[in-house]
């Protein structure tokens, strides 16, 4: 049988592929939902001021400890309660989601851009460049996070911009690690070295070669950092070593709200809540991302039934040896309607040999999804 | 195996010197001044001057931190400047109760997830899969110590089942673990449960059913034990996490541990103290660390170090 025929007819590289869009996808679907998520709460947290047009640290002693719901005697709604100062907690929260926001994602940012420049020079370099910067960063990640921070915390002075900086200190050598590996196997690419050959500065090398390869993981790990950060953040704060007050923080308002227990919970309770759900928010986002970007957990996470199969370019004997052609495997005899994840993966290992194939996959008479088994 | 713990036991070493050189960096070099702090508002400075003088602060950095290293390896920490008892004496009396708590929350951690993790991988995509998916999820992102002052809320202030704060029976530490292994539970969960899924469908475990063995048997004879090896790698990845959580848990919980050590040293600049115990943390951190290489080999015959 000659080779040509044997090609899977269906790749992403072909029509029948990149053009659907990327919202066709279950994957894409969900990356779009997330995504809108994410977006809504970022917009309500960097919107504080329209949100919440009154200062949320306004004090009204009369009127302190009051519960959720209450009418204040300006008109106003207390929707989650007032603190012992009588300023609303609503209004902190919002304006919390902000600080812990801006600190999370400028920590990543930095973390991120410092931690991936150190390690894509160490790995390009090699050498003693490659052996400081690795060392640096094997100690950086033998030390605990959390106990570094406080540490450094316990010495500067408590301001947003150190809360920053500590945040990302402790974070550079996450990015690093990852940047390293990705650099070390794509550096000996032929198409580095051609572009070597042909000139290419080593500078022009890395931004144009080598970067664009390796950023998938970076921006995922990048998106699920941010919840961590925020969590590091409201941790500090709440141990009195974050965010100074009055600014309004989650962990300094939960912190606070801890002497007032038993007469008041929701100034704990509602800081709280909201974080989570803000970290979970960027946490699916976050899951939905790699779904979508890394190819290889597309068969991980979904238990799915093989209901037809492309032409497939396999030598070995199986009931999948088929040259074009739709065949419906749920038909297929010996093999049943249960053909779930497990099995494709195994059939996937022994089609290695021949190099990646394609496989329409997804539940009967609903939109068929591409899969590449690899 | 000897030589390979050899090497390792080295690196751990010029890890731990590492940890040391930058804990007397941060705390000495960085801004404040410890005779000060002691003196607190009756610090004049002459007063300053000779506390710094019975401190050794007055001497070059590059001395202090010779002798710093020089005291580290002999075994002499110091004295708290506050306590005034030796410094990693007062550490080491309150290893046992944080020793506790992490192992409590380890017991917790496993037992769990592989309980709930087991429980969704029966049925992959079923509610409650999908139930467990979402729980685990917000377990991993709600702060923990929030989740202790919820803990108290309910189960000390509402119900009066169990104590808040301090160290005492296995009732005081309930909530103090619990706190603790939440976040590590929802991690652990979802890495048992994908484990589950993908080795249910393997040679071996249908050759294992395929004898007659009952799921059960399957599942913990002949899955839990292929399941050890991410489980252990996760947790060795994640005690660097736990570290934090244990200060801020015996922070919530008024815990008489090493992390509430900590925090009560830094807010006091008690230098030697801050030192001993984050050095001492350290120290226990590396070695565990070690431990969970070592258990590799012990758990997988096919890993070999060399």
């Amino acid at each position: 049988m000659s080779g040509d025929a044997m090609m899977p007819s269906v790749s992403l590289g072909s029509p029948g592929v990149s053009a659907r869009r990327w919202t066709a996808t279950p994957r894409g679907r969900r990356l779009l939902r997330m995504g809108v998520l994410l977006i809504a709460v970022t917009i309500a947290g960097l919107g504080a001021p329209v949100l919440v047009p009154y200062d949320p640290l306004v004090q009204r002693l009369e009127q302190h400890l009051l519960p959720p719901g209450t009418r204040l005697s300006d008109g106003q709604i207390a929707w989650l309660g007032t603190d012992q100062l009588g300023r609303d907690l609503g209004g902190q929260v919002v304006h919390g989601a902000r600080i812990s926001m801006l600190v999370a994602s400028s920590t990543v940012v930095l973390a991120g851009v410092s931690g991936t420049a150190l390690g894509l020079c160490a790995g390009y370099y090699g050498g003693t460049v490659d052996t400081v910067i690795m060392r640096l960063a094997d100690l950086q990640l033998s030390f605990p996070a959390l106990l570094l921070a406080i540490l450094i915390a316990a010495i500067l002075e408590p301001s947003v911009l150190n809360v920053i900086l500590i945040l990302s200190v402790i974070r550079w050598a996450v990015f690093t690690r990852l940047a390293y590996g990705s650099v070390l196997s794509l550096r000996e690419r032929q198409f580095v070295e051609a572009a070597l050959a042909q000139g290419a500065t080593h500078a022009r090398v890395i931004w144009a070669h080598i970067l664009p390869n390796m950023l998938t993981p970076i921006i995922i790990v990048a998106t699920l950092q941010v919840g961590t950060q925020m969590l590091a953040e409201a941790a500090l704060s709440f141990l009195g070593l974050g965010i100074p007050r009055p600014l309004p923080s989650w962990g300094v308002t939960i912190s606070e709200g801890r002497e007032y227990l038993d007469n008041a919970w929701w100034i704990a309770t509602m800081p709280g809540l909201f974080l989570t759900f803000v970290v979970m928010t960027v946490g699916w986002f976050g899951d939905a991302l790699r779904d979508y970007l890394d190819p290889r957990g597309r068969w991980q996470e979904r238990r799915v039934k093989i209901v037809a199969i492309d032409t497939v370019t396999v030598n070995i004997p199986s009931p999948f040896q088929m040259t074009g052609g739709y065949v419906d495997v749920t038909d297929t005899p010996g093999l049943g309607i249960e053909l779930n994840e497990g099995l494709v993966r195994e059939y996937a290992r022994r089609y290695d040999e021949e190099g990646p194939c394609w496989f329409w996959a997804g539940p009967r008479g609903a939109e068929w999804e591409p899969a590449r088994i690899w | 195996m000897l030589g390979f713990l050899a090497r390792r036991l080295l690196a751990a070493l010029v890890v731990v010197w590492g940890a040391l050189t930058v804990i007397f960096v941060i705390v000495r070099v960085l801004p404040g001044d410890p005779a000060a702090v002691l003196l607190g508002t009756y610090a004049t400075p002459q007063l300053i001057a000779e506390q710094r003088q019975r401190l050794g602060l007055n001497q070059p950095r590059p001395v202090q931190y010779v002798l710093f290293m020089r005291q580290a390896v002999l075994g002499d920490w110091g004295r708290s400047y506050y306590e005034g008892s030796g410094a990693m004496r007062l550490v080491l009396g309150r290893f046992p109760a944080t020793a506790e708590l992490a192992l409590a929350s380890l017991a917790l951690t496993v037992g769990a997830s592989l309980g709930l993790g087991s429980l969704a991988a029966r049925r992959p995509h079923s509610g409650l899969d999908r139930a467990i998916e979402t729980v685990s999820l917000a377990a991993q992102a709600a702060p923990n110590f929030w989740l202790g002052l919820v803990g108290i809320l309910i189960f000390s202030r509402d119900l009066k089942w169990l104590p808040s704060f301090g160290r005492g029976g296995l009732w005081h530490l309930v909530l103090p673990s619990v706190t603790l292994s939440v976040q590590f539970i929802g991690l652990l969960t979802r890495l048992v449960r994908a484990g589950i899924v993908e080795m249910a469908g393997q040679d071996f475990a249908r050759t294992a059913r395929a004898k007659g063995l009952t799921e059960l048997r399957v599942l913990v004879r002949h899955i839990y034990r292929n399941m050890l090896i991410p489980v252990v790698t996760m947790i060795g990845l994640q005690l660097g996490t736990l570290v934090g959580g244990v200060v801020v848990t015996e922070t919530v919980f008024a815990w008489p541990g090493l992390g509430r050590l900590i925090v009560t040293a830094i807010e006091n600049r008690d230098y030697p103290l801050v030192q001993a115990a984050v050095a001492f943390t350290a120290m226990i951190f590396v070695l565990t660390n070690l431990a969970v290489d070592a258990a590799y080999a012990c758990l997988d015959p096919r890993i070999r170090y060399r």
